[in-house]
């Protein structure tokens, strides 16, 4: 199931909130774990028990690890906690990664295995990564253990955040999962989280993906420059407004069960080099990269040589984590290089340059970025690449450029509008105005949104689900 | 603008937010009290299409996510004021200056626009090599025409610089790979010629009667008309004619006329619709005209055979092989054979040569649009041998 649609919102949601408002608060958890359980299964009928099976398993390997600790059998303790790792792992790269082994190794030896790839369970990767951090975290005596299998398993199974994050780490949500308020004031601000989510995942990365889908249908052979520009710019814009709504909704929503998450996106494409966009862009995947991978690795606080080792090692990983080809691992190295020269040598001239050039430079090499990142092979990037610069013989323009210029010029300038932080400062200046003409201004504004939306959603021909390879 | 404090924009935003969840609680009580007092739409007219009903559940629908899929287009297909919600997503469409919609391009004059089917290459080469085959097994007298669509010949109605596939380039194809088998009729010179006349419905993919005149005019040559009436009596059956492309794109406003050509001639005829058995004396079924589909008022729609026998009395037979263009294409050959058999390949599933033979087929027309004929996966299968 998915927030953009009518049956989660009219069916799934208000049958869920209202039992969930309804019932005591020891029960809440337990209506929690029962709402997502059949919230995954809904879309995922079969792949629910491996994700209950995950559930227990952890849960017992957490008491474990604690029993062990106060038995001080630290020898075993790593054991237990080294195998609960690589069960953990094993799980996911057998469903994300076992076609993509199999055919390198096909390639590599010339050998002939059949290749079978399972369907990937939808949000496995976010899960996973979520189990992580509680076991992790269990194992280096940040958190106690997790004694309430109810608790554990609503931290994992939470539907805001299941299938498309963000990724909340068991740290922050722990004292959330015994104790939390539920207001007016944080129900109805979810409210307003879930609208402003769904009017981005709906009316603009919907929209605009069309765009994109129409310009990569041409054949890179026939794509002239601006027409290729326009394509990856829309995907740029896509991609930020669907992950980024998907994210506001699940936090939206968490607020309005009395949850607080971390915000997952920042503004990324007013970033004035990639080191910051990667502040701004999936803050969540981010931070749990970074405490679970980079700092054990050393960090910074190392030698150079070894630095370089752990950026590159991360950034492989992060790529790795969004799909397993051999173009997302380009990709997250080549984010790892780009962080690397900034880091060594880029970063004292771009802080010195101009603004704008800083960031075009930054949107520059994200847009280069994204071009990697939907790249079917890596000769078709190539392809896609050359067609950018003309390097295909097709001109700069032709009809059709000005075609998809044209009727996309105004849904364009809202995309760059609301992916800086212009358009909310603007309705907030107006919301806040001392007569209440600048409150009904808002709450028209949430309305249309709203059922903008809805009718889009009624009439949904075009609702893509981008995460199926994450 | 004077500054207010924090607090005052906390409590001021409090309220927003508090009304916007109550607007956002109402919509979705109001859909779901519609929901379930009324759920029971079966069809939907301004879509032309079959709406979902309340799913069954089963332990097979539930295993395999049937049930789920079809739970959330019930909820979708059922939802208050649909068409309301339908027309108000396309006034925000055109808001934006979209000037497409589910592959249909909103053209000028108030013309909706098909864009062009790519060819599958493999049904089409299949087919390409059974139609050789079959016309090289007999001696009749073969000819195809494959009409090019409005986005082609009327490629000056298309919003400005609407990328447009190449149909001559599919057309050229098709004519090189069976030159030598048949005679090629190419109308769309012809058709070129009258593009600014009303030669295609505006709300929908079929070319009107005055297309199909003027094709006539054309292709009658080459299956041994050799001199055509030239005299009709023109009626206008109805103006109130919304087609399949309103209903995919959703843009309703649209309205067209749809005109029937009757020739002025004594020849009598019998239409005889062979799996239905059913008879009748005309080609033009005046029911179809109080439903949706208006344009099946020719021969009521598609038809796995269709056998027509007239009076005319000079000894020739043809056999159309054909999509529904030809629908519209029939009324024009009444007076000039003594029988007409009309094969659609998607419904027909009988052996074909003993129709040839039945018939005493002298001519064999295959008359398909462009967008049909490259997406077709029928014919091949009706015209090889058993």
């Amino acid at each position: 199931m998915i927030f953009s649609s009518t049956f989660f919102l009219c069916v799934f949601l208000p049958v869920t909130l209202i039992l969930y408002y309804a019932v005591p608060w020891k029960f809440k958890n337990f209506l929690l774990l029962l709402a997502s359980l059949i919230f995954y299964a809904w879309g995922e009928p079969v792949y629910v028990f491996l994700m209950m099976f995950s559930i227990v398993f952890n849960y017992i390997a957490g008491i474990q690890l604690g029993d062990l600790k106060k038995q001080r059998r630290f020898k075993t303790r790593k054991s237990v906690f080294l195998f609960t790792l690589i069960v953990n792992i094993a799980m996911l790269c057998f469903f994300k990664y076992y076609g993509f082994v199999l055919s390198n190794i096909n390639a590599l030896f010339g050998t002939d295995i059949p290749v079978r790839q399972l369907s990937l369970p939808i949000g496995i990767s976010f899960y996973t990564f979520q189990i992580l951090s509680y076991v992790i975290d269990v194992y280096w005596g940040k958190v106690n253990v997790q004694f309430n299998i109810i608790d554990f398993g609503a931290y994992i199974t939470m539907f805001p955040q299941l299938i498309a994050g963000p990724i909340v780490r068991y740290e922050d949500i722990r004292r959330q999962l015994r104790r939390r308020t539920i207001t007016l004031a944080k129900v109805s601000d979810g409210a307003a989280w879930f609208i402003r989510g769904l009017g981005k995942k709906v009316l603009l990365a919907n929209n605009i993906g069309m765009l994109y889908d129409a310009v990569f249908a041409i054949p890179a052979s026939d794509r002239p420059v601006l027409t290729a520009w326009l394509g990856i710019i829309a995907y740029t814009f896509q991609i930020y407004f669907d992950f980024s709504g998907y994210s506001d909704m699940a936090i939206g929503l968490g607020k309005m069960m009395g949850f607080k998450f971390l915000r997952n996106f920042d503004y990324p494409y007013v970033s004035t080099s990639v080191t910051e966009f990667w502040r701004r862009w999936h803050i969540s995947l981010g931070t749990w990269f970074r405490e679970y991978v980079y700092i054990p690795l050393g960090g910074n606080r190392v030698n150079a040589a070894r630095h370089i080792r752990n950026i590159l090692v991360v950034w492989a990983l992060t790529g790795l984590w969004h799909g397993s080809d051999w173009a997302y691992i380009l990709w997250g190295l080549y984010y790892g290089l780009l962080l690397l020269l900034e880091k060594y040598f880029l970063g004292k001239y771009i802080s010195r340059a101009p603004r704008f050039l800083a960031h075009l430079y930054a949107l520059v090499t994200v847009i280069f970025g994204w071009l990697i990142f939907t790249a079917p092979s890596v000769q078709a990037l190539g392809l896609n690449f050359s067609a950018m610069f003309g390097a295909l013989g097709n001109g700069f323009a032709d009809g059709g450029t000005w075609y998809y210029f044209a009727s996309n010029l105004l849904l364009l300038i809202l995309c760059i509008l609301c992916s800086t932080p212009v358009v909310w400062r603007i309705f907030c200046r107006i919301s806040y105005e001392k007569s209440s003409a600048g409150r009904i201004f808002a709450v028209v504004c949430y309305a249309l949104i709203f059922t903008t939306s809805l009718a889009y959603l009624v009439n949904s021909t075009y609702n893509p689900f981008l995460y199926f390879k994450f | 603008m004077k500054k207010i404090s924090n607090k005052k924009q906390n409590l001021h935003k409090n309220t927003i937010n508090i009304i916007t969840l109550a607007v956002f609680v109402i919509i979705i009580i109001l859909a779901d009290v519609f929901l379930i007092a009324s759920h029971d739409r079966t069809f939907s007219p301004k879509e032309n299409r079959v709406l979902q009903q309340a799913p069954e559940l089963t332990g097979d629908g539930l295993a395999s996510g049937k049930y789920m899929t079809q739970a959330e287009d019930f909820v979708a297909d059922q939802f208050f004021l649909r068409d309301g919600w339908i027309s108000y997503k396309m006034n925000v469409d055109k808001i934006l200056g979209k000037k497409e919609s589910n592959g249909i391009y909103l053209g000028k004059n108030g013309y909706l626009i098909e864009a062009a089917a790519v060819p599958d290459e493999k049904n089409m080469s299949k087919n390409l090599d059974a139609i050789a085959d079959f016309c090289s097994r007999h001696d009749f007298n073969a000819v195809m025409s494959v009409v090019p669509n409005a986005v082609s010949i009327c490629s000056h109605l298309l919003p400005a610089g609407a990328p447009a596939a190449d149909q001559m380039k599919y057309l050229a194809d098709i004519r090189e790979r069976l030159s030598g088998v048949l005679q090629f009729a190419d109308v769309s010179e012809t058709l070129n010629s009258h593009n600014r006349e009303y030669i295609y419905y505006k709300s929908d993919h079929h070319w009107t009667s005055l297309g199909a005149y003027h094709a006539f005019n054309y292709i009658a040559p080459y299956i041994g008309i050799d001199s055509p009436v030239n005299a009709y009596d023109i009626y206008c059956v109805t103006d109130s004619f919304t087609g399949t492309l309103s209903s995919a794109s959703g843009a309703a406003s649209v309205r067209d006329e749809i005109d029937i050509y009757v020739p002025k001639s004594d020849v009598r005829y019998v239409v005889e619709y062979v799996n239905e058995n059913e008879k009748s004396t005309t080609v033009y079924r005046s029911e179809a005209l109080e439903t949706n589909s208006k344009y099946d008022v020719f021969l009521g729609g598609n038809h796995p055979l269709i056998r027509i026998r007239t009076t005319a009395g000079r000894d020739r037979n043809l056999m159309i092989i054909k999509d529904s263009y030809a629908n519209a294409f029939v009324q024009f050959l009444l007076p000039y054979y003594d029988s007409i058999y009309i094969v659609d390949p998607r419904y027909y599933s009988d052996d074909i040569e003993k129709l040839l033979s039945e018939g005493s087929i002298t001519d064999v027309l295959f008359l398909y649009n462009l967008n049909t004929f490259v997406e077709d996966n029928s014919i091949a299968g009706v015209l090889e041998t058993f």
